[in-house]
């Protein structure tokens, strides 16, 4: 490798260490919270739980024996690391994986440009956007992109932004609609089952 | 089944082959009819449960998120199935979540109770249970039931053809039976009507009916052939028995023939039997001379025998006499030369000189001589007197000695018959005393040797005759033999339990080899004077007393050893001889023992 180059990956790695830093300490998102506080999350959380076995990562990407779940919001956080960190999935071969949950930063994700830099977003299989950081949610799918990545979110918008499940609140219930396009694009397969169950499904063509 | 046996072979035939074919279709029938029954079910079974598999993971996600119409939904997508009466799901509660039923005009129907993962038969319909999982997680229970009309109708529908087509076969083996059972039927008939025909009118005929070359083709021919061969042996029959009557005349004629014989036959017998029992009777006549001649042989020879001891007696007699004579002889001779004479002069010459005999005696020189002489003489007169008075000892042991000889052959001159009690050392010792006389003088040594033996049983003038005979001989062999050491043993022994012997042993002139046996023939002898009774007598007493007679000898100059063995009886009744009854009888006489 040339000096340059080498120069280079360093002020990259060094570039990809602050911003992690950042992600990880730097300012979290509005303090806009979902009304029904923490026990909704715990709701949500659940269904997340409940979706999980109905959805198919492609072949490498599944995150091999450990289901990483990243949560956009203090609260939503808060709810999803008491009810589904540890917790064991398993899946369609018979694989138990574990979940963890980590806390992602809206903040530190409104000034990274690509996802190499956005770790550990990019190490997510799993990521919830709460209402809180509904902001940087635009920036947070166009982030991920195409990648393996199951989105969940709770606003308006978010399947038109390239979400795949969005959570709506529908009396006392809470039900979910899906973005079936998104979902083909990150190449996760969705039960039909499950699609049954949708409010809303999304699909072009 | 006494039945069965009368109907005829038409009918029987037709109906063991009808109820064969029914049998053998009912059976099969039947078999697959179940068989096909059981195929069904367990196929309707596995077919549910699948069923209920599908159902179930399709319900999975309405379980997840407890929605309860779209479960709804997905069982009422088994309407498709028409059998399936109702279906339910259940959450892991075991709470229904959703069911359905086919008869919807009906009331709800209640779900029962959730059971453990599996399928059964329960009235008439199939129920099923089965766990709804996904991802290896136990979600819920799917519960199905199915109603088996269908299957009941399939079952029908069998039966009704299994019937009709029992009905056809049977029809059909009917017909078929009505013309092929000709084929066996035929032929036996045929052979009974013949048979009836042949035991009615007695007369054998063949069977004649149309027949292949099976069983009863072989059954025909043969009874075909019996009939020949039976009508063959009438014939023989027939004419074997006219053979028979004429050999039964012949025989008739024979048998007369036969009779006469027999008659003649018997007279001859009759008259042979009759010289017969001449001859017999001729025959037991000379038996009885002959007899009487053997009597007198014997007597004759126990006469020798006897003759020979009165021989030998008066040979003792005539020696002891002889002695006797010597001895009177000698003492005539000592007293024709007594000095008395002598003294009875000089007696006469004293008488004749009285007067002046101290004169005579102190001056006469005969005179001086007289006192002398008187003492001389009386000297001499002692001494013939001592010499005399033993003599006379002498002369009266010898008289004695020919007494005690008489009177031993007196006593075995009486009849010498009987057994009777005896002790073998006496016998021994009576027949030695017989010839005592004669060993010293031919210078034999004799010698002893008898064991002692208890008194036996015995003929004693006969042994006594036969050892005095032996001893004789023996005296006559040992003059032969040249040297002082004439020596003549007798011995007594049992060589066993059963008898005894009495050796008598010489070392005399022998035996030649050839004689041995001649010695004991009758006339036979080798002594001079002998005349040959006395072994062949020998011989025959001792056998007549159970014994026998033996000789051994070592040829010519080498001795002989002649060997009586007797039975051994012991004595009975008083023991005999001078052992016994002393005190008793008073006197010891032989003649009393013998009664």
């Amino acid at each position: 490798m040339s000096l340059t180059e080498t120069i280079k990956t360093m002020v990259k790695k060094a570039s990809l260490l602050s911003a992690a830093l950042l992600l990880l300490a730097g300012r979290p998102c509005r303090a806009d919270t979902a009304p029904g506080g923490v026990p909704e999350y715990r709701l949500k959380a659940a269904y997340i739980y409940k979706i999980l076995p109905f959805v198919h990562w492609p072949e490498g990407s599944d995150g091999k024996g450990t289901l990483t779940v990243g949560v956009f919001g203090k609260d939503a956080h808060k709810a999803a690391r008491q009810l589904l960190d540890g917790k064991t999935i398993k899946s369609k071969d018979k694989k138990t994986r574990h979940i963890k949950v980590v806390e992602l930063s809206g903040q530190a994700v409104a000034e990274i440009e690509r996802i190499e830099a956005a770790e550990p977003l990019g190490k997510c299989q799993v990521v919830f956007v709460s209402a809180s950081c509904r902001a940087q949610s635009k920036k947070i799918l166009k982030l991920i992109g195409d990648r393996s990545i199951l989105t969940f979110g709770e606003t308006d918008g978010f399947l038109e932004s390239g979400g795949i499940i969005n959570f709506v609140a529908e009396k006392k219930k809470i039900r979910f609609e899906v973005n079936l396009d998104a979902a083909r694009r990150a190449r996760l397969k969705i039960d039909s089952q499950l699609l049954r169950l949708a409010k809303r499904v999304v699909k072009k063509r | 089944m006494a039945r069965l046996q009368d109907m005829t072979i038409q009918r029987k035939l037709t109906a063991i082959i009808m109820l064969i074919s029914a049998t053998a279709l009912l059976l099969t029938g039947s078999v697959y009819t179940v068989y096909e029954q059981a195929t069904l079910r367990k196929a309707e079974a596995e077919n549910l449960w699948a069923q209920a598999g599908i159902v179930g993971d399709n319900c999975r996600a309405a379980l997840a998120f407890s929605e309860s119409s779209d479960a709804e939904d997905t069982l009422n997508s088994l309407r498709a199935q028409s059998t399936i009466a109702f279906a339910c799901v259940y959450t892991t509660d075991n709470v229904v979540l959703a069911q359905y039923q086919r008869d919807e005009d009906e009331d709800a129907l209640e779900a029962p109770p959730c059971e453990a993962d599996g399928w059964r038969f329960e009235g008439g319909q199939l129920l099923a249970f089965r766990q709804i999982k996904h991802n290896g997680e136990v979600m819920g229970m799917v519960h199905l039931r199915s109603t088996l009309g269908h299957l009941r109708k399939i079952l029908a529908r069998n039966i009704s053809i299994l019937a009709s087509l029992l009905l056809v076969s049977l029809a059909v083996a009917y017909l078929l039976m009505a013309r092929l059972q000709r084929v066996i039927t035929g032929p036996i008939l045929g052979l009974t009507e013949t048979a009836k025909a042949i035991s009615q009118n007695n007369a054998y005929t063949k069977c004649l009916v149309d027949h292949g070359s099976d069983e009863l083709g072989t059954l025909i021919e043969s009874f075909n052939l019996m009939v020949d061969t039976i009508q063959e042996s009438q014939a023989k029959l027939i004419e074997e028995n006219a053979e028979r009557r004429r050999a039964e005349e012949n025989l008739a004629k024979h048998l007369d023939q036969v009779e006469e014989e027999v008659e003649k036959r018997t007279r001859e017998l009759r008259q042979s039997n009759v010289s017969l029992a001449k001859e017999v009777a001729e025959r037991q006549q000379a038996e009885s001379q002959l007899r009487m001649t053997q009597k007198r042989l014997v007597e004759s020879a126990h006469r020798a025998g006897m003759a020979d001891v009165a021989s030998e007696v008066l040979h003792n007699v005539g020696n002891i006499l002889n002695s006797i004579n010597v001895t009177t002889t000698r003492m005539s001779e000592i007293v024709a030369a007594s000095k008395a004479d002598a003294l009875v002069r000089v007696a006469a010459m004293l008488d004749e000189r009285r007067e002046d005999l101290d004169v005579f005696l102190s001056q006469d020189a005969k005179g001086k001589h007289i006192p002398v002489f008187l003492s001389e003489v009386s000297g001499l007169l002692k001494s013939d007197r001592e010499r005399l008075a033993e003599m006379l000892k002498g002369l009266a042991k010898n008289v004695q000695h020919i007494k005690d000889t008489i009177t031993t052959q007196q006593s075995y001159a009486k009849v010498s018959g009987m057994e009777e009690p005896a002790s073998m050392e006496e016998i021994i010792e009576d027949a030695l005393q017989i010839n005592r006389a004669g060993l010293e003088r031919h210078g034999a040594q004799l010698a002893l040797e008898l064991d002692a033996l208890p008194p036996v049983q015995v003929n004693k003038q006969k042994v006594v005759q036969i050892l005095v005979n032996l001893i004789n001989n023996g005296k006559y062999a040992l003059s032969y033999r040249k040297g002082a050491d004439k020596v003549m043993c007798i011995r007594l022994y049992r060589p066993g339990e059963d008898s005894f012997r009495i050796e008598v042993v010489d070392n005399g002139i022998g035996i030649a080899q050839e004689n041995l046996t001649k010695i004991f023939r009758h006339g036979f002898t080798t002594k001079k004077n002998g005349h040959g009774f006395g072994l062949h007598s020998g011989a025959l007493a001792a056998k007549e007393m159970g014994g026998s007679l033996s000789v051994r000898s070592d040829g010519p100059g080498c001795g002989a050893t002649f060997t009586l063995e007797l039975p051994f009886k012991p004595a009975v009744g008083r023991s005999a001889g001078k052992t016994a009854t002393m005190g008793e009888q008073g006197t010891c006489n032989r003649s009393e023992t013998h009664e």
